[in-house]
């Protein structure tokens, strides 16, 4: 197993870094936090045209097919600046979705699509308060299409198609459609979150016409072991934010004086930010041993993807917390940029399901291992 | 990779031709110091090869493999040597290295103090010079294998006028003279691992100081590096081999001896290994508030286990050592306590009870009162803190007031 990237992957981290540090200012960030837009579409063509959304779809189906690692350098990169885009909605989600479970018509349908960024995948689990589970599942589909509303979905007011997960009364109790939004029996709305940076949507679906994604009754399965998956690429995008808020924190601290010396001589600070670096690092350790997981499909991967995903959960909130207690009143401030990693360390530790289920799926995939 | 099987060779035919089990220990590591296969990384000229570190696991395979004894490396012994090497002069070596190898002698640190812990720089024993001999006198703490050490590594101050860390000098202390006298110290987890050591008038030769005057900081370093590198090896060397005869019998007291301070040290991490089999014994792992409680554990655990993998990978590539220590030993510290948290969560009201009424006789109630010695022993939570904030994220160091000569630094009074 490998600790680190390959020389050739951290080529690409350099390119990643110096290309984001352009193009995606925390001023960026804050275009879209202030402003009517739910993503910034210059910086999305650019991502496109390097070829990021076609990281991982093999090249049957025009992508790059290169390994997860690399897209794990790229979630590293994209958590790092906060990127304002679609990209996990499109690439972690519905990507993988398509990949898992899409018959051969399906993956030529929309592969190709959202390699070239032509389309933009989401998925539609949630609906509502309370942690989904198939029996909590209102949404479902008929002979006369998909009926139900989706809340909140990510980045389901710009997204072409959606995976829903609707319920089914065989099997695990789900089934996974793929579904046009853009016709007539589907209406969305925005709505507004805890991170305006990246948009979410009400999606409500009148009959729908709708095409099963994988078998039915195995929609379930196939949304966990989407999770899976994504946890590992979320927990790089969080590992790279939490780094960002400790910098923040550092460069503040450093320049920051009272009662005659920088803040940063102080043993209170110092060690608030040692905490901050240990667990960054700690989680960082998880999150190549989840990538090791995804990129060779080991059999460890719940444990891994779980273990990353809480990990990362808990870096990322301690990071942009302990950001804001650094920079004392001016953090609290909208003028300052402390509150973005702290709205969106709010949003990933939400959007994939939250600590304590990642925390009992842990214990579930190691009761299940030692009773094999 | 040639030369390796040529040393590799090399070293399994002299152990087919010198090994005999019917010889007393002693006498078989006298030969192994004679043949320079008893420490081959050590120089020719001490009982070595000039062989790289690298290859000693491949060495000690062979010795594996025929159930030969090695040199005696445990405990202080190899800090000892290790010190002497690089900063002894040659009379130290051709006195000492021999029969620390042989273990024949066995050695102690004394650098802690009552008054200087995390400071150790701080030290006030005192070594000074009465034209013939230097006279020591002052006390020594957490000096584990004192009561039964023929001699100690001392860190003395020899001159009170100048900053701190320049006015300490080492010495190597016969620890059987009259005028050390050994206490040992009880801890709040019933055991006595650690000793007090109260020196009056002891008096040390002065071709017995090692390296210069006033280089006694530079020194200690050297010990306390090698003491950090040591830690991993020291389970692997000191495992009971079972076998049965006098020469193995000999080996088992000396391994015996030099682990009976360690033995409630599984207890001190937490044993988050007993965690989930006691969930499941007792049929707590169906209560849904533990099952988080052990998952968070579990992934502090991993996280912990992961980092040293990866620190221990960019070593093996050749990367420069990074914060590594500092890291395991906060993560350690988090993952103890949560493990106490956790087990009496498991045990409940069993808890409570320690010895044979208690859970595992007694084991989890040790867990409980002996975690709280991760955080301090060997450098605490707050000298790690220090560390990492200082030298991985460049933050300056807090204003101090011991920089002037030491004897106007205020200090604890013993």
């Amino acid at each position: 197993m490998n600790f680190e990237f390959s020389q050739e992957q951290n080529l690409l981290r350099e390119q990643a870094l110096g290309f984001l540090k352009d193009y995606c200012s925390t001023k960026v960030v804050r275009n879209i936090l202030d402003g009517e837009d739910s993503y910034d579409q210059e910086l999305w063509t650019k991502v496109v045209e390097m070829g990021w959304t076609a990281t991982v779809i093999p090249e049957e189906y025009d992508g790059l097919g290169m390994s997860y690692l690399e897209l794990c350098v790229i979630a590293e990169e994209l958590g790092r600046a906060l990127a304002p885009l679609p990209f996990s909605s499109s690439v972690y989600l519905a990507t993988e979705a398509l990949l898992a479970a899409g018959s051969k018509e399906q993956k030529e349908e929309w592969l190709p699509k959202l390699a070239s960024g032509s389309v933009i995948g989401c998925l539609a689990a949630g609906e509502g308060t309370g942690q989904v589970t198939p029996k909590s599942l209102t949404t479902s589909a008929d002979a006369s299409g998909l009926t139900g509303s989706k809340l909140p979905v990510a980045d389901g007011d710009v997204a072409d198609f959606a995976v829903v997960i609707a319920a089914c009364d065989s099997g695990d109790g789900a089934s996974a459609y793929l579904v046009d939004l853009n016709q007539s029996s589907v209406s969305r709305q925005k709505v507004d979150t805890i991170d305006p940076s990246r948009s979410h949507a009400k999606i409500d679906f009148t009959g729908a016409s709708a095409q099963l994604l994988g078998k039915e009754g195995e929609g379930w399965a196939l949304l966990n072991n989407i999770y899976d998956r994504a946890a590992v690429l979320f927990a790089w995008e969080q590992v790279g934010g939490s780094e960002t808020a400790l910098e923040m924190a550092k460069e503040y601290a450093m320049g920051r004086f009272a009662f005659g010396r920088p803040i940063a001589t102080y043993q209170a600070i110092k060690h608030k930010l040692a905490n901050m670096y240990v667990k960054n690092t700690l989680t960082k350790s998880n999150c190549y041993y989840g990538a090791w997981a995804l990129s060779t499909n080991a059999a460890e991967l719940p444990i891994a993807a779980a273990t990353a995903r809480v990990g990362a959960i808990q870096a990322y909130y301690f990071a942009s917390k302990e950001n804001i207690q650094t920079h004392g009143g001016m953090g609290f401030t909208w003028e300052f940029d402390c509150q973005f990693p702290y709205r969106r360390s709010k949003l990933l530790s939400i959007n994939i399901g939250s600590e304590p289920v990642w925390q009992e799926k842990l214990i579930k995939a190691i009761e299940t291992s030692r009773a094999a | 990779m040639s030369d390796l099987t040529a040393v590799k060779e090399e070293v399994r035919t002299w152990l087919q031709e010198n090994w005999d089990d019917s010889l007393s220990l002693v006498e078989w590591r006298n030969r192994l110091a004679d043949s320079g296969w008893g420490v081959p990384d050590w120089p020719r000229q001490w009982y070595g090869r000039d062989l790289p570190v690298a290859i000693l696991p491949e060495i000690e395979e062979e010795f594996a493999e025929i159930n030969a004894i090695g040199v005696a490396r445990s405990g202080i012994r190899m800090l000892a040597a290790a010190t002497i090497l690089e900063h002894g002069s040659d009379m130290h070596k051709k006195e000492f290295l021999r029969r620390i190898l042989t273990g024949e002698d066995t050695w102690c640190q004394l650098f802690s103090e009552p008054g200087s812990g995390s400071d150790l720089a701080g030290a006030t024993t005192r070594a000074d010079f009465d034209g013939e001999n230097w006279i020591i006198n002052g006390q020594k703490l957490w000096t584990t294998s004192a009561h039964h050490a023929d001699y100690g590594l001392l860190l003395a101050r020899t001159d009170w006028d100048v900053p701190k860390h320049q006015g300490l000098t080492y010495f190597i202390l016969d620890m059987t003279q009259p005028g050390v006298d050994v206490h040992q110290v009880k801890q709040m987890n019933g055991h006595a691992s650690f000793n007090q050591v109260f020196i009056t008038d002891a008096t040390i030769a002065p071709q017995h100081r090692v390296d210069e005057e006033g280089a006694g900081w530079r020194v200690a370093m050297t010990t306390l590096a090698h003491e950090r590198r040591n830690a991993d090896g020291m389970n692997r060397l000191n495992r009971d081999s079972g076998l049965p005869g006098a020469i193995y019998e000999e080996e088992r007291k000396e391994v015996a001896t030099v682990m009976e301070p360690y033995k409630w040290y599984p207890q001190r991490a937490g044993r988050v290994d007993l965690v989930m089999p006691r969930a499941q014994q007792t049929g707590r792992i169906e209560d849904a508030g533990i099952r988080q409680e052990i998952a968070k554990l579990l992934i502090m655990s991993k996280s912990a286990e992961w980092t040293a993998r990866r620190a221990r990978a960019a070593q093996e590539q050749g990367m420069p050592q990074g914060p590594e220590g500092s890291l395991g030993k906060l993560s350690a510290s988090n993952v103890a306590r949560q493990a106490s948290r956790v087990h009496t969560l498991i045990s409940g009201a069993d808890a409570l009870l320690t010895g044979s009424d208690g859970a595992m006789d007694g084991l989890i109630a040790e867990v409980l009162v002996s975690v709280p010695a991760v955080s301090i022993a060997g450098g605490t939570d707050e000298i790690q803190r220090n560390i990492i904030s200082e030298r991985v994220l460049g933050m300056e160091k807090e204003p101090r007031f011991d920089s002037g000569p030491f004897k106007d630094v205020p200090r604890n009074v013993i």
